[in-house]
């Protein structure tokens, strides 16, 4: 009996043993990072405004001019883009004596969390990695620096103005703009011969688009497309004004929004689109065309090159053409944005960081490794978007190029935009599902995103 | 019976053994509920400064027709405890049998134990989808003339994660259920054999008795998982519970309402109000089950 | 080690009193087809992802679905490997799983032990605050313990990582559970013998619970070995992951490969099924051996 207890007390013995071996670890690690001196202040129930003592604070070390460490924090390109960013990151070292610049890559779903913890124990990142929702958000709890105000007129001018916008609230705009996507009109061609529809015709118009997609569910039996439904952006590009010029008044219940919905709602109801769109991501549209049950996909030209690996079949059928632009004529940019929370102690050397990964040697150079689009001028206008190739790819590329001219990412420019747009997308379901009509989804929507948009207007003055 | 020194030795010994463990909990337990609870009546958001607010989050909760919505949903989803309990008790008892391959079996069921609920939610979806495996035999079977959408039927979304819930847990429980038979000493078992009990009464007059601790804490675990139930959520149905909010819990909201907007005073606040009604029902649970699960061999 | 309890079985009792080979159709006929299906809905959602890990790209997508995967490939588990240094990662997570596994089991059989079997003033009040504190809300929880983490000098350590989990009263818990059901002439008999309170506690009864040891430690296993958030928010540097979260970078929107997941995932699930084999035999078999020896 005696023998058989040891197991236990070994693994006790060897977990003393570990966990001392690692506190003594613990402690000669942390003398190289950053010492946590600013620990005390970020407690939770009495934080004081962060950005009020770390702006003070910045001024002395930008006169040190010394060692310098910049946190870089990205959303999950690694491993795959991990060549590509210590490329940058050692061409800035060079470029900037004193400064060294420490990068973290995050899985895409542990941002928020890392970002806040950090924020909350004093030792915010420099430049971070995000998408123009979260931008706003932390905009609107003044976390974030002010480009018009800190950023040159230099750093600023290389960005499409548009672009750049993206990010602006009031008189400010809290990011610069990176890497985006547009959608290109990819399709199965044999699909579309089965369908008895010409390939060499692609829809040109939104109305042609639906036509089309009637017809593959009558021939085939397989879906048109898959919708991956953003309301207010779709709204907004259908030429609905959303919020009137000076941010007082919601403007959501207009004859454009009726169409759009309604345009919706048929689809969805006469199942010309699976029900299971209602809350589709890109990966469950691109899934469904890659294994030939779609015979269109709309979500992402980025997304193509994962069809390429993974079905080729599919993708040696594939043509690409122009997506139908909206009534607006724009199209939809999903924009990721580098921005410099106030909480950094660098904010000029962030600044130069965030303006140097997002510049048109940076993106181009990134736009040739992954199938994205750049957010610069002269990055944009580089025969590498024009040159033309024969698979559907490269097509994908220059058709893309070609729609960047009127791509824009949709902001309200408002506080807490997330919160007052909501209602748009809990109600979208509930309409699409028959729990309401199109014209309630605008009315009540309206109704419930002004409530919000004046408590927001109230409580920020 | 013992001496009073034995009595103060056995006591000094006690509290020897519950030092260490009882700082850790002090410190990562105790001390973040503490902190936290006086942000229920605040606005912190981490990032801006924070405001007392009194009981405006309280007030706020109360007209919020998406925390109730969230909070019937996670009562309802207690629902799971006794299908849970009863399945995994059951499971147990077969696995302890000494049958050839037993081994593999426990093994099997409890395979969906440690799967991450990353991987579950792609496997479950591709069972519950439009074009998918269950939809795929209900028709083979001519169950139904059309496929039903699981995922998106407002009605059976919430069924359909609940499931998941009991897939996953079905292993874990009959871990404990199995580690509480094979504690119950053979003897026992056997003398009442000898004594010409049948294997009904073997099983209710020992086997449910000596299984009692064992029911109480399982289902006090699985009665606090399933209210605040928050990974099949939100890997299946996403931050806002679609369909249309009908897979919405109270702790997925929290959540997002924590993460997404940067509202941590009013997520403490719906913390608060979630556990004050857990309390309620443990007082009820624990004022049941007294006798079966607290008494001491004493 | 003498046989388990095979007499707790769930043969009708009907039968209990007939010829052992009877015992054993029956077996063949209730007991191993429900097994078996029991395990076709508890493994078959595991054995899809096992298929398509082992899928080529093209199969992968197929409708309708392929279920057994034709030809085999195992150039998805070679791929995960060249990705990422996806051996630095195990390191990582057998370090912080050891670490955090030992630190459990110790922490709480001391624990729990005398709320169980001692009598001592405040026993009841311990023992019920820290239940209360599996109801008791934790919104700030993260944020708070990762402040305290930073002030005792542990961020970016493997020790930060583990210790707000090191005791956890679900464990201390399930221990007192199995504490309580020991007999308690066990404890009577020595200590009239004289033996010490220690002695008592470590060679007498806590070899008795071993089952529930057992358990606490596979759960505790999966529980450090599936960790995804936590390790992400203290350690600040990606090369001291552990895998969990490191196989989350296969999940990425520019770089998207299912059956990568899929691998990443089964190689993943291989350590705590190997585990759960081992601990098994090695304690729940032995439990009832040790109740009669």
């Amino acid at each position: 009996m005696t023998r058989k207890i040891r197991i236990p007390a070994l693994l006790a013995v060897g977990a003393v043993a570990v966990s001392m071996i690692s506190a003594c670890g613990g402690k000669s690690d942390n003398g190289n990072t950053a010492n946590p001196s600013e620990s005390a202040k970020g407690s939770p129930t009495a934080s004081s405004a962060p950005s009020g003592s770390s702006s003070a604070s910045a001024s002395p070390s930008a006169e040190a001019k010394k060692d310098i460490t910049l946190q870089f924090w990205t959303i999950s390109l690694s491993p795959n883009f991990d060549d590509y960013i210590n490329g940058r990151i050692r061409k800035f070292e060079d470029e900037n004596p004193g400064v060294k610049v420490k990068w973290t890559d995050l899985p895409y779903d542990a941002m928020e969390n890392k970002l806040l913890t950090s924020i909350a124990g004093g030792n915010a990142p420099d430049v971070v990695n995000l998408n123009t929702g979260m931008t706003m958000t932390l905009a609107g709890k003044n976390a974030l620096v002010d480009m018009n105000k800190e950023a040159t007129e230099e750093q600023r001018s290389i960005y499409f103005e548009s672009l750049y916008n993206s990010a602006k609230l009031g008189d400010s705009v809290y990011a610069f703009p990176w890497y985006y996507g547009l959608n290109a009109f990819i399709y199965n061609k044999e699909i579309y011969e089965k369908a008895g529809l010409d390939p060499n015709k692609p829809p040109t118009t939104w109305e042609e688009l639906k036509q089309q997609a009637i017809t593959i569910k009558e021939k085939t039996g397989k879906y048109g497309f898959v919708p991956t439904y953003n309301p207010p952006a779709d709204l907004y590009f259908s030429g609905v004004p959303m919020i009137s010029e000076d941010k007082k008044k919601m403007i959501i219940n207009t004859p454009e929004a009726l169409e759009w919905v309604k345009w919706n709602k048929e689809l969805y109801d006469q199942k010309i689109v699976p029900k299971e769109s209602l809350s589709a991501d890109a990966n469950y549209a691109t899934d469904k065309y890659q294994s030939g049950q779609i015979a269109t996909l709309t979500t992402g030209a980025a997304f193509l090159s994962r069809v390429k690996t993974n079905a080729k079949k599919v993708y040696d059928n594939t043509l690409v053409a122009k997506m139908p632009a909206m009534k607006t004529g724009k199209y939809h940019a999903g924009l990721m944005n580098l921005v410099v929370p106030s909480a950094s102690k660098n904010h000029k050397e962030a600044i130069a960081l965030a303006n140097f990964m997002t510049n048109d040697e940076s993106q181009l150079e990134f736009c040739k490794i992954v199938n994205i689009l750049p957010s610069t001028k002269k990055a944009a206008a580089d025969p590498f978007f024009s040159q033309a190739g024969d698979d559907p790819e490269s097509k994908t590329k220059i058709i893309t190029a070609e729609e960047a001219a009127n791509a824009q990412d949709f902001t309200l420019g408002v506080k807490d935009e997330g919160k007052i747009l909501e209602p748009l997308w809990k109600n979208w379901q509930k309409m699409l599902l028959g729990q309401m009509t199109p014209e309630q989804y605008l009315s009540e929507s309206e109704a419930a995103a002004q409530k919000l948009l004046d408590e927001v207007n109230a409580a920020g003055g | 019976m013992f001496s009073n020194k034995l009595m103060r030795r056995q006591a000094g010994f006690a509290y020897l053994l519950l030092i260490p463990g009882c700082v850790l909990l002090l410190t990562f337990t105790f001390y973040p509920i503490v902190r936290g609870l006086p942000l229920a009546f605040t606005d912190y958001s981490v990032i801006d400064s924070t405001h007392w607010v009194g009981w405006d989050n309280f007030k706020r909760a109360f007209s919020d027709s998406t925390f109730g919505l969230a909070l019937k949903h996670s009562l309802l989803y207690v629902l799971v405890v006794p299908v849970l309990q009863i399945l995994s008790i059951l499971m147990a008892v077969l696995v302890n049998n000494k049958l050839k391959f037993v081994h593999f079996f426990r093994v099997a069921y409890f395979v969906p134990v440690v799967t991450s609920m990353v991987a579950a939610a792609i496997a479950w979806k591709w069972v519950y989808e439009e074009q998918g495996i269950l939809n795929f035999f209900l028709l083979k079977l001519h169950i139904v003339r059309e496929p039903i959408v699981f995922m998106i039927e407002t009605k059976l979304a919430l069924l359909g994660v609940m499931i998941v819930t009991v897939w996953k847990g079905l292993g874990y429980y009959m871990m404990i259920y199995l580690a509480g038979l094979q504690s119950i000493p053979a003897e026992l078992v056997e003398s009442a054999r000898i004594d010409g009990a049948g294997w009904w009464r073997t099983v209710r007059h020992i086997t449910i008795p000596l299984l009692m601790p064992f029911v109480l804490l399982c289902s006090l675990i699985s009665v606090m998982g399933a209210i605040h139930v928050f990974d099949e959520v939100f890997v299946m149905h996403g931050e806002l519970g679609d369909p249309a909010y009908s897979t919405i819990t109270t702790s997925v909201y929290s959540y997002k309402v924590a993460f997404k907007d940067f509202e941590f005073g009013y997520s403490a606040t719906i913390g608060l109000l979630v556990s004050i009604i857990i309390m309620a029902i443990s007082i009820v649970m624990f004022r049941y089950t007294r006798r079966g699960g607290l008494t001491y061999y004493e | 080690m003498s046989e388990p309890a095979s007499v707790v079985s769930a043969a009708p009792p009907t039968i209990r009193a007939e010829k052992w080979t009877k015992k054993k159709i029956l077996q063949a006929i209730v007991i191993y087809p429900l097994l078996l299906l029991t395990t076709c809905v508890t493994l078959g959602p595991f054995l899809w992802l096992l298929a398509t890990a082992l899928k080529t790209g093209d199969n992968v997508y197929a409708y309708p679905p392929q279920f057994i995967p034709n030809p085999i490939t195992f150039q998805n588990f070679i791929d995960v490997f060249h990705i990422m240094p996806l051996w630095t990662y195990i390191g990582n997570t057998v370090y912080m799983t050891a670490m955090g596994v030992g630190l459990n089991l110790m922490l709480c059989t001391v624990t729990a032990y005398p709320l169980a079997r001692l009598r001592f003033p405040g026993r009841n009040a311990i023992f019920f605050t820290m239940v209360s504190t599996m109801i008791l809300p934790n919104a700030a929880g993260m944020i708070v313990n990762f402040l305290t983490i930073q002030s005792l000098g542990l961020y970016n350590t493997m020790l930060g990582v583990v210790l707000p989990s090191a005791i956890s009263i679900f464990n201390v818990f399930l221990l007192r559970q199995a504490f309580i059901t020991v007999p308690n002439d066990m404890d009577h008999s020595a200590r009239i013998d004289g033996a010490s309170e220690f002695r008592i506690f470590a060679q007498i009864i806590v070899p008795m619970i071993r089952p529930a040891i057992a358990t606490v430690v596979i759960f505790d296993f999966m529980a450090f070995w599936n960790s995804l958030i936590w390790p992400v928010i203290v350690l600040d540097d990606r090369a001291h992951y552990p895998l969990g979260p490191a196989l989350k970078y296969l999940n990425s929107t520019l770089a998207y490969n299912f059956p990568y997941i899929a691998a990443g995932t089964i190689i993943s699930v291989i350590p705590i099924v190997l585990i759960f084999l081992v601990l098994q035999k090695q304690f729940i078999n032995g439990m009832v051996g040790a109740v009669k020896g």
